[in-house]
C-alpha cells in the first residue's frame, strides 16, 4: 500500500531523514514516536511532499514517484493520495467549517457544489460538528477546529491519513474530543500515520509503532513490543523519561 | 457690500461641474482596476524572484516612486507617440501618431503609477497570509494557481483593503492632473468655467467641496466593505455570510 525506499532529506547540509525505508499495509494504524527534533514532522511532510526530499522513492497506492526527479504536476497528483492534519489546524480563515471541508472536493476533485456539500456535511456530522457548520475558524474552539480539519482530510477520501501531533496545540480539556474523532476514523478502516505524544492513546489505537531517532527508525513493532520490551537503548531512555515526567505529574 | 465672493455661483457651479464627474470616476475606476492587476503581477514577480523580471520590477517601482505624477503624465503624453514613431520606423507600420485617444495616455500613466504603489501593498498583504493555510491547501492537491486564487488572494485582499482605500482617494484627487493630456474631467472643466465667469475662487471652492464629499463617500464605502468582510469573533452570528458559496 505505502512503500518508502531510501528516503533522504537534508536541510542545509543537515541530514534530517537518513535513508529511511519501510512499508505500510492497508488498514494499518502507524504511530510514530520520538523526541522533539527527531524528524517526525519532516517524515510526514515528505509523504505529502510539503518537503522535497533529495533522494528516495515513495509509492502510495499505485502512484510511485522518484523523489530525485519529480515534476510539478506529479507532485500535485501525489498529494491527493494522502491527507494531512496539522498541529496548528491550518483551517482556511476566510471560509466557514463547511466551506473548509468542501474546498478540496470542489477545487481538486471537481465535484459539483451540491455533491461536495453533501459529503462535507456527512463528514462534519461524523466528527460531531453538525451544529457548527456555518461557523468560521476563529469562532470555534481549538478542539472544534481540529475536528473540522479531520473532516476536511476524511472528505478527500485519501489512501492514507497523516496526523502531525494533532492534539499538541490544544488545551488539555479539548484533547479528548479530537482523539475520539481520530479513533473513529481508525475504526472506519482508514490507513493512518499518527505522530503523537499521547502515549496511552497510541498504545490503544496503533497497530504498529515506529520510534524515530535522529532521522532513523530504530524501533518498529507492535505497541506491546515497543513499549514493554524496546530493543534499542535510546528507545528505553526516551520511554523511561516520558513515563518519569508522567508519574511526577501524577504526584502533584 | 461689494460682490467680492459670488456665493450663489458656488452652488450653481456644482451641477455644471458634476456633469464631468463621470469622466473623473471613469479615469479613477479603470486606473484603479489596472493598477491593482498590474500591481499584483509585479508583487508576484518579486515574491517569486523571477529572473530578469524581478530586477526590472524593482527599477520600475523605484522610478515611479521617485518621479512626480505630473511628469509621468507628460512622459506618457509625449512618450507614447515617440514610441509609435519608432515602431512605425522599425516595423514599417503606419499607425497614425495623431490619432491616439488622449484618454489612453491618462489611463496608462495613472495605471502604472497606481501599480507601482499598489505592488508594495499587495506584496506585504500576500506575505502576511499564514503559511499553514497555504500548506493545508497544497496538501489537498491544489496547484499554486488555485492556492493563490482561492486562499491567498481573498485573505490578502482584506489585509490590503484599507491601503487600497487610501490609494483610491489619492488617485481620485490625482485625476485632476489629467488636463495635461488634454482630457477634460471635472477640474479641467472647472478651469474653463473659471475663465468664462472670471470667477476663479468660486470655481475652486466648488471643486474642493465636490472632491471632499467624494473622499468621504469612498472612505465610508471602504469602511463598510471592511466591516462586511471581517469575520466577527463571537459565535452569536453563525449564519453570517451563510450560503455565500452554495
Ligand atoms: N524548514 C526547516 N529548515 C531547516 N531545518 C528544519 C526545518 N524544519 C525542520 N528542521 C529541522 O529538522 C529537524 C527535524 O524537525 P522535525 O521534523 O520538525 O522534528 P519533530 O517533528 O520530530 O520534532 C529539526 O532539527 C529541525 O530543526
Ligand atoms: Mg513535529
Amino acid at each position: 500500500m505505502i512503500s518508502v525506499r531510501n528516503l533522504t532529506l537534508y536541510f542545509n547540509q543537515h541530514c534530517i531523514l537518513n535513508n529511511l525505508s519501510f512499508d505500510i499495509q492497508k488498514n494499518e494504524i502507524i504511530a510514530i514516536i520520538g523526541a522533539s527534533g527527531a524528524g517526525k514532522s519532516s517524515l510526514l511532510r515528505c509523504l505529502n511532499l510539503l518537503e522535497k526530499p533529495q533522494q528516495g522513492r515513495i509509492r502510495i497506492g499505485n502512484q510511485e514517484i522518484d523523489l530525485a526527479h519529480v515534476k510539478r504536476n506529479e507532485i500535485v497528483q501525489f498529494r491527493q493520495q494522502s491527507a494531512m492534519v496539522f498541529q496548528q489546524f491550518n483551517l482556511f480563515q476566510q471560509k466557514n467549517a463547511l466551506e473548509n471541508v468542501m474546498e478540496g472536493l470542489v477545487v481538486v476533485k471537481k465535484y459539483s457544489p451540491q455533491q461536495a456539500k453533501a459529503i462535507a456535511l456527512e463528514k462534519l456530522v461524523e466528527v460531531g460538528l453538525s451544529g457548527r457548520v456555518y461557523h468560521y475558524p476563529k469562532q470555534l474552539s481549538g478542539g472544534q477546529q481540529q475536528r473540522v480539519a479531520i473532516a476536511r482530510a476524511l472528505a478527500m477520501n485519501p489512501k492514507v491519513l497523516l496526523f502531525d501531533e494533532p492534539t499538541s496545540a490544544l488545551d488539555p480539556e479539548l484533547v479528548g474530543e479530537v482523539l475520539m474523532s481520530i479513533q473513529q476514523a481508525a475504526k472506519a478502516g482508514n490507513t493512518m500515520i499518527l505522530v503523537s505524544h499521547e502515549m496511552q492513546f497510541v498504545y490503544e489505537i496503533a497497530t504498529r509503532v515506529l520510534f524515530l531517532d535522529q532521522g532513523q527508525i530504530i524501533e518498529d513493532g507492535t505497541p506491546e513490543q515497543v513499549f514493554h520490551c524496546p530493543v534499542h537503548p535510546r528507545t528505553k531512555v526516551f520511554l523511561s523519561r516520558y513515563f518519569a515526567t508522567l508519574s511526577s505529574d501524577y504526584q502533584i | 457690500m461689494p460682490n467680492i465672493v459670488d456665493f450663489p455661483l458656488i452652488i450653481r457651479l456644482i451641477p455644471t461641474l458634476l456633469a464631468y464627474l463621470p469622466m473623473t470616476l471613469f479615469i479613477t475606476f479603470f486606473s484603479m482596476i489596472f493598477g491593482v492587476l498590474i500591481g499584483l503581477i509585479i508583487a508576484l514577480i518579486k515574491l517569486n524572484q523571477i529572473r530578469i523580471l524581478s530586477p526590472m520590477a524593482t527599477v520600475f517601482v523605484s522610478f515611479i516612486r521617485g518621479t512626480p505624477l505630473l511628469v509621468q503624465l507628460y512622459l506618457s503624453f509625449y512618450g507614447i507617440p515617440v514610441m509609435l514613431r519608432y515602431i512605425n520606423y522599425f516595423y514599417d507600420t503606419d499607425y497614425n501618431v495623431n490619432n491616439i485617444p488622449s484618454m489612453l495616455f491618462v489611463l496608462i500613466a495613472f495605471s502604472f503609477n497606481e501599480a507601482a504603489y499598489n505592488s508594495e501593498t499587495i506584496r506585504a498583504a500576500l506575505q502576511s497570509v499564514n503559511k499553514g493555510q497555504i500548506e493545508a491547501a497544497q496538501s489537498l492537491g491544489m496547484t499554486y494557481r488555485q492556492v493563490l486564487q482561492r486562499i491567498i488572494i481573498p485573505e490578502a485582499f482584506i489585509v490590503a483593503l484599507p491601503n487600497f482605500g487610501n490609494t483610491l482617494i489619492g488617485l481620485l484627487k490625482g485625476t485632476s492632473l489629467a488636463f495635461v493630456c488634454s482630457v477634460v474631467e471635472m477640474t479641467a472643466r472647472g478651469k474653463i468655467l473659471a475663465g468664462f465667469h472670471y470667477r476663479y475662487f468660486e470655481v475652486y471652492i466648488s471643486l474642493a467641496l465636490i472632491y471632499w464629499a467624494l473622499t468621504i463617500i469612498i472612505e465610508q464605502l471602504i469602511k463598510m466593505a471592511e466591516k462586511r468582510l471581517t469575520i466577527p469573533d463571537n459565535d452569536q452570528i453563525p449564519n453570517y455570510r451563510r450560503g455565500k458559496l452554495l
